[in-house]
């Protein structure tokens, strides 16, 4: 059977024209997808999670109900991860994290949670990856390298499509790219500026005191990279984690909003962040619909706090400050620092995967589930902040996360009634 | 910074400081669907890449086998050449890597994961498998 305009669950860019063909509940061949895209849907079934209670195979119903009982009788749990699900998943988490008295945070605080921080101090001129396409002659990645991590990012946004005010395509745009190392993205590049590591603050603020004018004895490269940007019809400013990762974190990013904010008095210009998980700018929005807050919150007064550095995964658990963890479409063991993931194997880690990750390896109880975007419809948003609608295009013999969120939140309701 | 033993105490150990810089690469990409377990996998997150002089300068060809250190941990990887800064080494993001990363984020919830200080060195221990 064909799919046509499948969404891809993978990345931020949430390409929506991709082509499977599927037999057998398998899909066997796709169309548009890039590399990263085709690896996923062609392996689906490569590392399958089963439903396991400490190690031991068994049924799912009985895999939630143990972990609607470890979760009831935690005294601090934090519900974590919910980047790679869709966002009815994510509203249900919180509405467990604020029924249990817990901590929520999403991947978010691990990659562009700095640009959420940034944004809140100095706001933004943003656009969609629409208008990009249709209007920027100058495209801008700094510390970003999407050929490796967001592959169709220049085909379908950035560099190469014709665009309304932008006919002629590649040949009527330029692609700057200001990284510390040569990637496969700065060869594609009119022009690469290497910075050295933890300088980017220095440059970005070199650049807006050129911009306004101000004389400085400055690499003339960055001299001209301002008259360029000055210059240009329509630019946009493309950054990835080499800004909020490095040396400086959120006053980098808050230096490139200023930056574009500057630029705005002589042309128009806009910033994105390039966002990883296809769904981490989705669990910001919910999470912020839901509690003001887009990620870190505590609601173990009632009322939910925010606390980047306080509330965040890597500080609750390099301070074990949590009794249990709930592990939503994620594998912190594989990608926190081992000073903060190695604490979850001290603790009642329940996950909740469609997938076999380190940390069910470590967990105390697996759920698998259906694969939001694949095997379960839901809503994703891009990471321009468009939400667009996900298609389920295989059976899978498990219940989707929100499914399974639905069922421990009244598990939980249940539970306390019955002791009242 | 280098420095080095006298060959009369014992071998050679050539140890350089570096800054670490760890990110995403089309090979973590797309071998992490085929699980965490996959030698693709393994092979990639325990690689690093070096300049060609750093190389030289350590006595190393690509996949030797390197120890790397900082202050939050110590890991073995494996050496690949790369155009990159004299002082720069670069790992895909993974559970290898993050055994470097600290745990301190400086108020923000984001760990350090770009810019770490490390020492890296030619590893003589053959017994373990990187």
């Amino acid at each position: 059977m064909k799919f046509e305009h499948v969404v891809c669950p993978l990345c931020g860019c949430l390409c929506d024209d991709l082509e499977l063909i599927v037999e057998r509940n398998e899909v066997i061949s796709t169309k548009n997808a890039c590399a990263l895209s085709r690896s996923m849907f062609l392996n689906l079934n490569a590392d399958l999670a089963k439903p396991l209670i400490e190690g031991k195979e068994t049924g799912i119903e009985a895999c939630v109900d143990k972990a609607i009982g470890i979760i009831s009788k935690a005294d601090y749990p934090l519900v974590y991860g919910l980047a790679s699900t869709e966002s009815n998943a994510q509203r249900k988490a919180v509405e467990l994290a604020e029924l249990l008295g817990g901590a929520i945070d999403s991947t978010s605080s691990i990659c562009h949670g700095p640009t959420v921080l940034g944004v809140q101090m100095m706001g933004e001129v943003t656009c969609t990856l629409g208008t990009i396409m249709n209007q920027a002659d100058l495209v801008v990645f700094w510390g970003s390298n999407p050929v490796d991590a967001h592959p169709r990012h220049l085909t379908r946004y950035s560099l190469t499509p014709r665009g309304l005010f932008t006919p002629r395509g590649r040949k009527g745009r330029r692609m700057i790219v200001v990284d510390v190392r040569e990637t496969k993205s700065s060869k594609l590049a009119d022009r690469f500026i290497q910075l050295k590591p933890g300088t980017d603050f220095e440059a970005l603020s070199s650049l807006r005191a050129l911009i306004k004018g101000e004389k400085i004895d400055i690499d003339p490269e960055l001299k001209e990279l301002a008259e360029e940007m000055k210059s240009c019809e329509f630019g946009a400013l493309l950054f990835g984690q080499g800004l909020t990762m490095s040396n400086g974190k959120n006053m980098n990013v808050n230096a490139a909003l200023a930056l574009v904010r500057d630029l705005n008095q002589h042309t128009k210009f806009a910033i994105l962040p390039m966002r990883g998980h296809y769904n981490v700018t989705g669990a910001d929005m919910v999470f912020t619909w839901q509690t003001g807050y887009p990620f870190a919150i505590d609601f173990s007064l009632g009322y939910p706090r925010y606390g980047p550095g306080e509330f965040s995964v890597v500080d609750l658990l390099s301070r074990k400050e949590v009794d249990v963890a709930l592990i939503i479409a994620s594998d912190p063991v594989s990608s926190l620092p081992a000073q903060a993931s190695s604490y979850l194997s001290e603790i009642d880690t329940i996950v909740i995967d469609p997938n076999r990750s380190m940390t069910s390896e470590i967990a105390r109880v697996v759920i698998p589930t259906a694969r939001a975007g694949i095997s379960a419809e839901g809503t994703a948003y891009r990471m321009d902040g468009v939400p667009i609608r996900l298609k389920k295009v295989l059976k899978s013999p498990y219940p989707s996360d929100y499914e399974v969120l639905c069922k421990i939140v009244n598990g939980v309701i249940d539970g306390r009634s019955k002791d009242s | 910074m280098s420095r080095g033993k006298s060959f009369l105490s014992g071998p050679v150990i050539v140890i350089v400081g570096f800054i670490l810089i760890t990110g995403r690469t089309l090979r973590q990409g797309t071998s992490l669907h085929l699980g965490k377990g996959s030698d693709e996998y393994r092979i990639e997150v325990t690689t690093v890449e070096l300049s060609e002089h750093s190389m030289k300068k350590l006595g190393l060809r690509e996949g030797d086998k390197v120890r790397i250190k900082s202050a939050h941990g110590s890991i073995k990887a494996i050496c690949r050449r790369s155009n990159l800064p004299s002082e720069v080494a670069f790992m895909s993001c993974g559970y290898r890597a993050n055994l470097l990363i600290g745990s301190d984020t400086e108020g923000t919830g984001m760990p350090s994961s770009k810019g770490i200080m490390v020492e890296i060195t030619r590893e003589t221990e053959e017994e373990d498998e990187v």
